[in-house]
């Protein structure tokens, strides 16, 4: 009656496996019943093998119970009778290795068996599984789920998928499921063992789910979709950073892809193939360029750290010549530029007014181990020969990341600049206004130089991309003081009576924020694609081969392509931003790539990236739109 | 623990209630990945083994059985882990849909995504997915509408899988009862030859139409364990009997019907149908022994 009172009263429920193993439905689960079920397996095997040891010996026969006892005391087993003990051992024994090799392919042979492990991608379990397993949800810098950058969304097929806010703004940086990686596929913590062991799961009350795993990166989401709509329809790329945490702002490169346009393989191969357009290509990280005038804020900073500012040069109208017999390095329209013309300028005038002759000189003032020493601490790549520059690799050392996986898939293409001995004055003072062997620069590598004079410490702070990151230093660029004195030599170019931006930043004058920056214009020789067919335009030549015979060859056609540089610090007080923009055949500095620039701040103005004291205050009466929904 | 039939059937009987637990767990894994295992399979199984479990009973009361049932316990043991499986895998969708694999698939991933988002999503973010916004709490499997499963009563009991195991426990039951009839021990001595050879005809079947491990080199890694089966023939060195057991969805050869096999030729030696010369005799002296134990 108790029994039966108890049976009834019993809340059966508290025998469902969510409440007995870690109160939550797992797919794991059922694995601590199954573990019940296997130990009971073992202990029937054990009984099974008990009861036939015992028997092993003698078997018992029919008739042995009505045999009188001395008989049955003498009785043993036959030759044949034995023999036949043995099949049945043998049975016996079959059985098991058939019950040994079902533990060893269900278990052992998954951490042990290497092919087994090399075909487990088979496994469609192990695929199930993985697709099941939801990514975290990556947010911008302000950390609102509603600008999510990254998440899951409930289609209209019913399927939950993974959404992008800006899958075309920010695909480089997100990358593919296929290719090289971005952040979508290193960014999210990989826990060492996703499926807890079965006994894990018995002896852990709540398994300790790892918290939702979203990230908060630093780009902004607003002003990567600004420089979106800037590059529209242009070839290029700008990079915005935080100079003084080393924040990614922004990033973004054109032309570009969407994300779901390349998720099958056939769409991959179209993006990979298309050579003209290069979409997948992160020109702003890996691309190289020409960088022009821009890199006179190279030569300049190089020019402090080793004390020669208030060296004075004269620029001539035959152009200065490093060596006798050498070619002359003019200014870009062919003589001295204006509005200080052929006289002795000081740095000031030089770089307000983006003087050739005057950096050139510096840098052969300089000398090659100067300037190799300086871009050690930009992070650019300083070789011997302009062979070795062509062996830069990636340079994954620069980020400020929690692991290399991150830092390996954001690596930027590394910088080089060539100061072996073998290269003449000539080259040298090419190199000091961003012309020959100082030609290969990514854009990142420029908005890195204009970061280090930003920082308010002179310090290259190690770009980062992960928001919850202490800020980390990659060098000590400039002293405070050098950095500052920098900073306004930089201002004259949008503030001096003959600054090459001075006309385009009129704007951002107007609403109180000082900036600095550099023009330039580089010109590059690149392939000629046929407007139609998209293919690479080439024209047949002839060379002689090592044996001296005439071979025709088709030799790509090439055109001059002048790029459009500018690199920006804003607000000067205290810079929030290190912008460097360029764009591919879009001429002057000063035309294209400066206005952009000019946007981008103003922008970040309004997104309060650059303070509260610069933020603009709604005067305008909240009227006025109400009025306009009545019409 | 005494060799009787009585504590093999208490073994059995807890075979039974383990293999219970074995499917009720493969129940609730399965409304986890959102797809329902058909309970008329789960008791036919429990039914199958139950029968398996009695049956000693009978023989050693009504059969006068006083024999080893090691060999049975051990053989209905892994039948019951074959049938454990065999619902695990005939139970999922995904396993036994020829066309929609994918399709089974994917629904299952979606059931633990969803899963995985009520237990973890907070409110605001189920919003934004286009879910109900309920707070991040545990899942209640009663409250999930599962994929319904495949098949009814007469589906269930009317497959291959139910009745040929029943076949073969009536075979063995069968071979049993003939086996002790004085007509029948009298005609298999004469004709042990023939027997042998109509024995192989079943097996050369099994051969032919088996799908799984043509050869060798095109055998999965537990394929080898039929070969034993296969040797269970061989041991016969100058054969007074053959005898086919089939006991379909038992599993392998070495697991049930081998074992069964021996039983059999252990029964006949005891009967004393493979010749006198094997027929145990209480001849021998016991002094080689006891001059054993005295060393």
């Amino acid at each position: 009656m108790i029994i039966l009172l108890f049976f009834l009263q019993f809340d059966w429920n508290k025998l469902r496996p969510e409440n007995l193993f870690g109160g939550q439905v797992l797919e794991r689960t059922p694995a601590g019943l199954s573990i019940v079920y296997l130990i009971g397996t073992a202990v029937l095997i054990v009984f099974l093998l008990l009861s036939f040891f015992s028997n092993f010996r003698r078997p018992k026969f029919v008739f042995e119970e009505n045999l009188p006892k001395e008989v049955k005391s003498k009785l043993t087993t036959t030759l044949a009778n034995r023999s036949l003990r043995v099949w049945q051992f043998v049975f016996i024994f079959l059985a098991f290795f058939v019950y040994g090799f079902h533990v060893y392919w269900t278990y052992f042979a998954d951490e042990n068996n290497e092919q087994f492990q090399a075909l487990s991608y088979k496994d469609l379990r192990n695929r199930r599984t993985q697709a099941a397993r939801l990514r975290g949800w990556m947010l911008d810098r302000s950390g609102n789920l509603g600008s999510a950058l990254a998440y899951y969304k409930l289609n209209q097929d019913g399927n939950i998928n993974r959404t992008f806010a800006l899958e075309k703004e920010m695909a480089h940086l997100l990358g593919t499921e296929r290719g090289t990686p971005g952040l979508e596929r290193t960014i999210y913590r990989q826990e060492a063992d996703a499926t807890p062991e079965a006994w894990e799961v018995l002896t852990t009350i709540k398994r300790k789910e790892d918290e939702q795993r979203d990230v908060r990166i630093t780009i902004d989401r607003d002003l990567q979709a600004f420089l979106a709509e800037q590059l529209k329809d242009k070839k290029g790329a700008i990079v915005v950073l935080n100079p003084q945490t080393g924040d990614v702002l922004a990033m973004y490169s054109n032309p570009v892809f969407s994300l779901s346009q390349a998720q099958t393989l056939e769409d991959y191969l179209k993006l990979e193939g298309d050579k003209r357009n290069k979409p997948l290509l992160n020109r702003a990280t890996r691309e190289y360029y020409v960088p022009g005038s821009t890199f006179k804020t190279f030569t300049m900073a190089s020019a402090f750290r080793a004390g020669k500012q208030n060296t004075l040069f004269t620029s001539l109208p035959e152009g200065f010549v490093p060596f006798r017999g050498s070619r002359s390095i003019t200014d870009a329209n062919g003589g001295c530029e204006p509005p200080y013309g052929c006289t002795t300028l000081n740095i000031l005038q030089a770089f307000e007014a983006s003087s050739n002759q005057y950096f050139s000189q510096m840098a052969v003032e300089l000398g090659r181990e100067r300037i190799r020493e300086t871009a050690g601490a930009f992070s650019i790549l300083a070789v011997d020969t302009p062979e070795d520059a062509l062996r830069a690799d990636f340079f994954p050392g620069i980020w400020n990341a929690s692991n290399d996986r991150i830092s390996n898939a954001l690596a930027p293409q590394q910088s080089t600049i060539v100061t072996g001995k073998d290269i003449s004055a000539y080259d040298l003072g090419l190199e000091g206004m961003g012309q020959g062997y100082a030609g290969q620069m990514t854009p990142f590598q420029m908005a890195l130089i204009a970061a280090a004079p930003a920082n308010m410490e002179g310090k290259l702070m190690k770009p980062k991309i992960e928001m919850d990151l202490p800020p980390q230093m990659f060098s000590q660029v400039l002293s405070p003081p050098q950095a500052a004195q920098v900073r306004e030599i930089m201002a004259l170019v949008t503030e001096g009576g003959g600054g090459t931006a001075t006309r385009v930043f009129a704007n951002v004058r107007a609403a109180g924020i000082r900036s600095g920056g550099k023009t330039g214009t580089a010109e590059k020789q690149a392939p000629v694609y046929d407007e139609k067919t998209g293919k690479l335009k080439t024209i047949k030549k002839k060379r002689r081969d090592a044996d001296g015979n005439l071979v025709e060859y088709n030799a790509p056609v090439m055109y001059e392509r002048t790029d459009s540089w500018y690199i920006s610090i804003a607000p000067l007080e205290k810079p929030q931003l290190a912008i460097a923009v360029v764009v591919e055949g879009g001429g002057y500095g000063a035309a294209v790539s400066a206005p952009i620039a000019a946007r981008v701040i103003l922008k970040a103005r309004d997104l309060g990236l650059l303070g509260e004291q610069y933020k603009p205050k709604p005067q305008v009466p909240a009227q006025i739109p109400k009025a306009k929904k009545k019409k | 623990m005494k060799n009787r039939a009585s504590t093999h059937v208490l073994i059995l009987l807890l075979t039974v209630a383990l293999t219970a637990i074995a499917h009720y767990s493969i129940h609730y894994g399965a409304l986890i990945r959102g797809y329902e295992t058909s309970y008329l399979t789960a008791g036919r199984n429990i039914f199958l083994l139950l029968l398996l479990a009695i049956l000693p009973i009978f023989l050693a009361r009504f059969g006068k059985f006083q024999g080893n049932w090691t060999l049975y316990t051990s053989a209905v043991l892994l039948f019951s882990i074959g049938l454990t499986v065999q619902y695990r895998l005939f139970s999922d969708p995904e396993y036994i849909s020829r066309k929609d694999k994918a399709e089974a698939r994917q629904a299952k991933i979606k059931t633990l995504q969803l899963h995985y988002i009520q237990e973890n999503y907070s409110a605001e973010k189920k919003q934004m997915m286009g879910l109900p916004a309920t707070p991040p709490s545990p899942v209640d499997l009663s409250q999930e509408k599962p994929r319904p499963a495949e098949g009814d009563l007469t589906d269930v009991f009317l497959s291959g899988r139910t009745l040929i195991p029943l076949f073969a426990i009536a075979c063995f039951v069968g071979v049993f009862v003939l086996f002790r009839r004085e007509a029948v021990l009298d005609f298999l001595q004469r004709n042990g030859f023939l027997v042998v050879l109509l024995t192989l005809v079943p097996l050369l079947l099994a051969a032919i139409t088996s799908r799984a491990g043509k050869s060798l080199g095109n055998m999965t890694p537990w394929e080898p364990a039929k070969i034993p089966f296969l040797i269970g023939f061989a041991a016969l060195e100058k054969p007074q009997l053959a005898i086919a057991v089939v006991v379909e969805g038992g599993g392998y050869g070495a697991a049930v019907s081998a074992p069964i096999a021996a039983r059999v030729i252990l029964k006949a030696r005891d009967l004393g149908l493979l010749g006198e010369q094997y027929k145990p005799k209480p001849q021998v002296p016991a002094q080689i022994p006891k001059a054993k134990k005295k060393k």
